[in-house]
């Protein structure tokens, strides 16, 4: 199965560490993003919406401290995990990082093993906090699934599908039969809602006809009684 | 009235033209039944709790305006505060119109009958309604199995969305969506969310019922081999959190 490919962002005023990071987080699967500076690093954090960043706290323009507390600014980056790269082996440094809201601290030099490590574990925890949006209002929308049309009179129809139809509501089918009838709405209504599922998963479903035009009725009749 | 008299069905109709309403009136005493006509909504409405009806047969236009679905929709909504009056909906109407139809269904109707209908056709149909299943089993024509080359169709319905996340879709509704159903996803939000026009393919890959709600919920994930409709969700999402924090 097919997973999200994870994106990182790496921050760095370096060219040859965003190089060296860069090889090892292809090597590992990641999707890399790069930037040198507090401004580019915001922009492109905004623009990619990285699951995990890496910052250092030297940068172009300003310090990772910066980076960190313009961050907490911003809504839709506020809650992206941030691993701390610095060659600043400072206690200060760590606690007022984490106090920004870094999630945790690497120290340069640092092998691919421990950088991977540090990074499946932030992913980790972040993991039960994944991007969501709950509509405050649920929204309406419309489905469609394949389905079997399996037999046909001129009043109902049944149907085989992965889904147990009970819903009152209007259901459209779109066949190249009913267009061949006219019968342009393809509009249908459960008649009678499934019960037990068939074998593979499958429920079948009889439905009746709506708003279908008497001509409809007739062509429909005439079709069928040459069926088995 | 008569007590055998009271147990004949009732059905009233409503419909701005005078003529028609003569000539179901006609039609359906002809079938044996009790019938009663109405062409505003008030004298409807006033026939309706005198009389309980067993079917109303409502004409979509009413006045020139789309009254009929306001009119639908107050009788479903008195017959949700007493299950003895909940009668049988039937819209008779001049409109093919697919959404038109879907909101009459959605509103409470049983049934869209087009116009013109013959006598023989009309009688048919309000038969069904007084019938037994049994009775209504007897006379259904044969279901006769369809060919191959026709069997293979796209089935639409509506269902609820309630979450976008990175992976994919909440849904909620009625129907069970069973795991490893693929669907397609239609609307402006999914338009919205995923930066790509619909449909958009997701693929059911948990199911459960809300005992609360009584619906059934499910989470359909996106094609995550869809970078692109992935990283724009994730914006999305990320630019609704902005929103919602100014």
């Amino acid at each position: 199965m097919a997973h999200i490919r994870t994106n990182i962002l790496v921050i760095d005023d370096d060219a040859e560490i965003r190089i060296i990071v860069r090889k090892i987080l292809e090597g590992a699967g990641y999707g890399f993003f790069e930037a040198d500076g507090v401004e580019s690093g915001l922009v492109a954090a905004q623009k990619n919406a990285p699951h995990l960043i890496l910052l250092d706290l030297i940068l172009m323009d300003s310090d990772g401290f910066t980076f960190l507390d313009r961050k907490r600014e911003i809504p839709s980056i506020q809650s992206t995990p941030v691993i701390v790269l610095s060659g600043k082996k400072d206690v200060q440094a760590v606690y007022k990082a984490v106090s920004l809201g870094a999630s945790s601290y690497l120290v340069k030099p640092f092998t691919s093993l421990s950088l991977l490590q540090k990074i499946r574990k932030a992913l980790l925890e972040r993991s039960s906090s994944h991007l969501s949006y709950v509509f405050p209002i649920k929204r309406k929308i419309s489905l469609q699934t394949n389905a079997v049309l399996t037999k046909m009179s001129q009043e109902y129809v049944c149907i085989e599908l992965p889904i147990k139809l009970n819903t009152m509501e209007a259901v459209q089918i779109d066949s190249p039969l009913f267009r061949k009838v006219n019968f342009s709405t393809g509009t249908f209504k459960v008649a009678v809602p499934p019960r037990m599922p068939l074998s593979g998963g499958q429920y079948e479903i009889k439905l009746k006809y709506i708003g279908i035009r008497e001509a409809v009725v007739e062509k429909i009749s005439q079709l069928v009684r040459f069926w088995k | 009235m008569k007590q055998s008299e009271k147990q004949i069905p009732l059905v009233l109709t409503i419909d701005d033209d005078e003529d028609i309403n003569k000539l179901i009136e006609h039609r359906i005493k002809a079938m044996g039944f009790h019938c009663a006509t109405s062409t505003t909504p008030e004298e409807f409405f006033k026939k309706f709790d005198e009389k309980t009806p067993k079917l109303c047969i409502v004409d979509m236009h009413l006045q020139k305006e789309v009254q009929g679905l306001a009119v639908i929709e107050e009788i479903s909504k008195r017959s949700k505060l007493s299950a003895d009056i909940k009668p049988y909906i039937v819209v008779l109407s001049s409109l093919e119109d697919q959404k038109l139809i879907s909101y009459a269904i959605e509103l409470g109707a049983d049934d869209y009958w087009l116009k013109p209908l013959n006598r023989f056709y009309f009688q048919d149909r309000i038969a069904k309604y007084f019938q037994t299943p049994v009775q209504n089993e007897k006379n259904e024509p044969y279901l006769r199995s369809v060919p191959d080359e026709y069997q293979a169709v796209k089935v639409g319905f509506f269902g609820d969305l309630t979450e976008i996340n990175e992976f994919g879709v909440k849904l909620s509704g009625p129907d069970l969506l069973t795991k490893g159903c693929f669907l397609y996803l239609f609307g402006d939000e999914i338009e919205k969310a995923t930066g790509k026009k619909p449909p958009v393919s997701v693929s059911v890959t948990s199911n459960w019922l809300d005992t609360e709600s009584g619906q059934f919920c499910a989470m359909a994930e996106f094609d995550f081999l869809d970078e692109d409709l992935i990283n724009n969700v994730r914006l999305w999402i990320s630019a609704q959190k902005e929103k919602k924090s100014f």
